[in-house]
This record gives structure tokens, C-alpha cells and sequence, in this order.
């Protein structure tokens, strides 16, 4: 469904991605777990054809989304839908107006019936009764929700999940994380999810990998990667600050780094 | 010293050019939709264009109107009583009515317009590159140029010139009424002179800056609200770019054109 073969990025001297390649399966939930600023973002929005690649390969639904200009990436972007980590709603249109919009732009239904699917979809994320309100007027939780039920307006066969779980109270967070799980087991949609929410991804993906420098650390079943004996691996999976992934500089490295900086 | 000059020149030379050409593809861009558009499926959204004419230009009135009365009211209390005391007050509505339709209604106007444009459109659009709605756009399969700045484009180069007659209008009622209530000049002679003075010429030449005014205020406001990149802070120094640009490019704009003209 997903395939991405080789691909780099790099925003002027910081390499983002590193020769990444990953397959998603097609109906599989596909977790990609990784530390802040590690590029996970920036994949996502390759995927979309929002980030062009410096090299590499990404195939989406049989198309190669790395060499599509707009005209044709369109009409595979209408096969994915998007959640946004702060869920991007338009701030001055209502939650049903922001529903409606996928489906106004890019189908020739009638008023009526975009009306009863936009119904339709707040049903599913529990929020139909919310239809009329700005999203400044609902909880982080209900508007990542409503971006979700966006997400889903045109029936995509592609979700992508941008941390959906991020910031959000225990009990939202598993809200949303059911929603993605039923989406996939009802819907058979295939999803890729980008989290720092381990024990959530762990308990509705189905395909896990670990990123660490623009790189595929990692990857298997989420028991595979809780039963790894991989150093690194381990010490994601258990978050320890200590291990084999340096999220800081070690006093050896700092001292180092400070006695050339006064050279 | 001299060589860092240069250098700096240079360096400020080649953004500058940068840009224009940038904002010159955007331009493109934006006239691909207005008259291809519409043949390719994608109608001119007159909804939002209505709407858009409304929040630039039609709130702009009080603004405009204000400074008209302002303006008419100070140019026939300074030239009056000079031309009234060197016996020549029948020179005074013609000079009044070039100075306001050829120069100061299209000028000020175009002036107005830049500051309330120029920061309505840049942080309105910095805020939503900043809150990846125009990714979210993109990602939805909605061209961003076509749903956000084609309505706001035809809406400030239709305005423009609207509110500039509005102005020409205003600025000479008011200076009418000053004329024969305040300096004694009759009514009769007073509108004759100024229905003399006002020609189509003059008229043409006013709406023709307008347009170009309007023309540049937008692009330049999308330019820089689509390329605000980081938060607050960013959406903040946008808007203060744009003002300042919109404004000394209309001021400039406004000396080479009466140049030409005159020449």
C-alpha cells in the first residue's frame, strides 16, 4: 500500500532523513515512534507531496507520490486523509463547515447529502451535537476529533496520524486511539501513526518502527519490539534517558565541545 | 569596509529581485485562476470574492471617507484665501480638483489601503501557514492560491478603485462646501469650474493607478503571509514587511507613474 525506498532530506546542513525505507501493509495500523525532531513530521508530509525528497522513492496506492506533479498528486491525495497534530481546523468556519469542506471541493454532491455525511462523520467521533460551534470553543481533545472526522469525510483509503495523542488528558487520548483502531477494523483503513505515545501505539498497532536520526532504527511487531534485547530499542520502548540514543551530550562531549569553542 | 558595502549591496540586490520574481509567479498563478480556472471545473468562488470586497473594501469606508473630508477641507483652506488674495479665485476649483483626482485621492487611498490590506491579508495568512491550515488546504487537494488569494485579489483590485471615486467624490463635496460657505466663492461658478477641471483623462488615469496600487498591495500582502514561516513572532514581522512594502511601493509607484503621465 505504502512503499518508501532510499529517501533523504536535508534542510541546509541538517540531514531530517537518512536513506529511510519503510512498507506499510495495506489495512495495517503502522506506528512510527521515534524522539522529538526526529523527522517523523517531515515523512508524513512527504507522503502527502507537501515536502519534496532530496532522493528516494515513495509509493502510495501504485503511485509514486516523488515524481507527481499537483494535477495527479491530487487525485491520489483524495485517497488519504490527514490528521493534523494540532488539527488545523479553519478557526473561522464552524465544526460542520469544516467537515463539509473535503467533500464541497472535491465531490458534486448536493448540499443535502454533504449535510447528512458531515452528520455522519460527528457521529462517528461523538461530536454531532457540536456541529455548529467554532472550533476556539472545544477542547484540544474534541478539535483533533473534529480533525479526525474531517480526515474521514471523503471515505479515504489512507489515514495519517500526526501525534493525535499529543498533549491530551489520559482519557482523550484513549478515545482517539479507539477511534483509530475501530476506523481500521470497520473501515479497513490503513494508517500510519506518529507518536511519542508508546504503550498507545503499542496497544493498537500493528506494525511498529523506530526512528532515530532520519533512519529505521527498528522495526516488527509491537511484542517484537517489547521483547527486543536491542539496547536501543529497549531504551526507547522503557523511555530510559540513558543508553545507546544520546538525547544529550555526555560530560566527556560537553567539556570537549566547550574547550574548542574557546580555541 | 568598502568591499562588505558592496557585498552587502549585492547581497540585498539579488533578494530583492528574488522576490520580485517570486511574487511575479505568484501573480501568474493567481491570473491562471481567475481565466483558466473557470474552464477547468474550478469557478471563480463570487461568494467569497463578495465577502472579501466587504472586509477590504467596503469596511475600509470610514477610513477613506474620514481622510477625504480631511483632505478637501485642508486644500481649499490653503488655496483659496492664497488664490482669493492674488485675485485669481476662479483658478481654485480646477487646481483643487487636479490635485485630488490626479494625485491625492489615488495616492492616499492607495496608502490606506496598504496599511489595513496589506496587515488584514498578511497575518490572516502567516496565521494559517503557522497553524498548517494551508497544508491542511494542500493535503485536502485544494489549491491554496486559488481558495485564498484569488477571491482576496479580485476584491482588492476591484475596491481599490471604487473606494478612490469614492474619495474623488467626497474630497470635492466637502471642498465644494468649504468653498461657498467658508471663502464666500459662489456655488454656481465653484461646480462649474470643478465639472470643468474633472476630465475623463484625469479620471482614467486616477482608476488606471488604483488598479495598479491594488495589484501590487495584494501580491505583495499573499507573498509575504504565504512565506511567514515559525509563530507569533514571525506573523508579526510579516505584517510589519508588508505594510511598510505596500506602502513605499505605492508611494513610489504613484511619483513614476505622474512622471510618465506628465512626460
Amino acid at each position: 500500500m505504502i512503499r518508501v525506498q532510499g529517501l533523504s532530506k536535508t534542510f541546509g546542513n541538517l540531514k531530517v532523513l537518512d536513506d529511510l525505507s519503510l512498507t506499510c501493509s495495506k489495512g495495517e495500523i503502522t506506528a512510527i515512534i521515534g524522539g522529538s525532531g526526529g523527522g517523523k513530521s517531515t515523512f508524513l508530509k512527504m507522503l502527502v507531496g507537501a515536502v519534496k525528497p532530496d532522493s528516494g522513492e515513495i509509493w502510495v496506492d501504485g503511485s509514486p507520490i516523488h515524481a507527481l506533479e499537483d494535477l495527479a498528486l491530487n487525485d491520489v491525495r483524495r485517497k488519504m486523509g490527514v490528521l493534523f497534530q494540532q488539527a488545523a481546523l479553519f478557526k473561522s468556519i464552524t465544526v460542520a463547515e469544516n467537515v463539509a469542506l473535503p467533500l464541497v471541493e472535491n465531490t458534486d454532491l448536493d448540499e443535502s447529502v454533504v449535510a447528512i455525511i458531515v452528520k455522519m462523520k460527528l457521529d462517528q467521533v461523538g461530536l454531532s451535537d457540536f456541529d455548529q460551534y467554532l472550533p476556539s470553543q472545544l477542547s484540544s481533545g474534541m478539535q483533533r476529533l473534529v480533525g479526525l472526522a474531517r480526515a474521514i469525510a471523503l471515505d479515504p483509503k489512507i489515514v495519517l496520524y500526526d501525534a493525535p495523542t499529543a498533549g491530551l488528558d489520559p482519557i482523550a487520548a484513549s478515545a482517539i486511539s479507539k477511534l483509530i483502531k475501530d476506523l481500521n477494523q470497520v473501515l479497513g483503513i490503513t494508517s500510519i501513526l506518529v507518536t511519542h505515545d508508546i504503550m498507545g501505539a503499542v496497544e493498537i498497532a500493528d506494525h511498529m518502527a523506530l526512528m532515530y536520526q532520519g533512519r529505521i532504527l527498528h522495526q516488527g511487531s509491537p511484542e517484537e519490539l517489547l521483547a527486543s534485547p536491542e539496547p536501543s530499542v529497549r531504551q526507547f520502548m522503557h523511555g530510559d534517558p540513558d543508553g545507546p540514543i544520546q538525547f544529550r551530550k555526555s560530560r566527556e562531549e560537553y567539556e570537549k565541545a566547550l574547550f574548542e569553542e574557546a580555541q | 569596509m568598502i568591499s562588505n558595502t558592496f557585498g552587502w549591496i549585492g547581497r540585498k540586490t539579488i533578494r530583492f529581485f528574488a522576490h520580485v520574481t517570486n511574487i511575479s509567479y505568484l501573480g501568474w498563478d493567481i491570473l491562471y485562476w481567475i481565466f483558466v480556472g473557470p474552464w477547468v471545473g474550478r469557478p471563480l468562488r463570487w461568494r467569497n470574492v463578495i465577502q472579501e470586497m466587504d472586509d477590504l473594501g467596503a469596511r475600509s469606508f470610514p477610513l477613506i471617507g474620514t481622510m477625504s473630508v480631511s483632505l478637501g477641507t485642508v486644500i481649499i483652506v490653503i488655496i483659496g484665501p492664497q488664490f482669493q488674495a492674488f485675485g485669481i479665485p476662479d483658478y481654485v476649483p480646477e487646481l483643487v480638483t487636479v490635485f485630488l483626482v490626479r494625485e491625492l485621492s489615488p495616492l492616499l487611498t492607495g496608502v490606506v489601503l496598504a496599511g489595513r490590506v496589506g496587515s488584514m491579508v498578511t497575518a490572516r495568512l502567516g496565521t494559517m501557514v503557522t497553524d498548517d491550515e494551508v497544508l491542511a488546504l494542500e493535503v485536502m487537494a485544494i489549491e491554496p492560491v486559488e481558495y485564498l488569494m484569488v477571491p482576496k485579489f479580485i476584491a482588492t483590485v476591484v475596491m481599490l478603485p471604487c473606494l478612490t471615486i469614492l474619495a474623488d467624490l467626497i474630497g470635492m463635496t466637502t471642498s465644494l462646501i468649504i468653498a461657498t460657505f467658508g471663502l464666500d466663492l459662489p456655488f454656481q461658478s465653484y461646480l462649474d469650474g470643478v465639472l470643468g477641471a474633472c476630465t475623463l483623462t484625469d479620471v482614467t488615469f486616477s482608476l488606471f493607478k488604483s488598479v495598479i496600487f491594488g495589484i501590487v498591495i495584494i501580491l505583495v500582502s499573499c507573498y509575504q503571509g504565504v512565506n511567514t514561516e515559525g509563530g507569533a513572532e514571525e506573523v508579526g514581522s510579516a505584517t510589519m514587511v508588508s505594510v511598510v512594502t505596500c506602502t513605499i511601493s505605492v508611494i513610489l509607484l504613484n511619483g513614476f507613474m505622474t512622471i510618465m503621465f506628465y512626460l
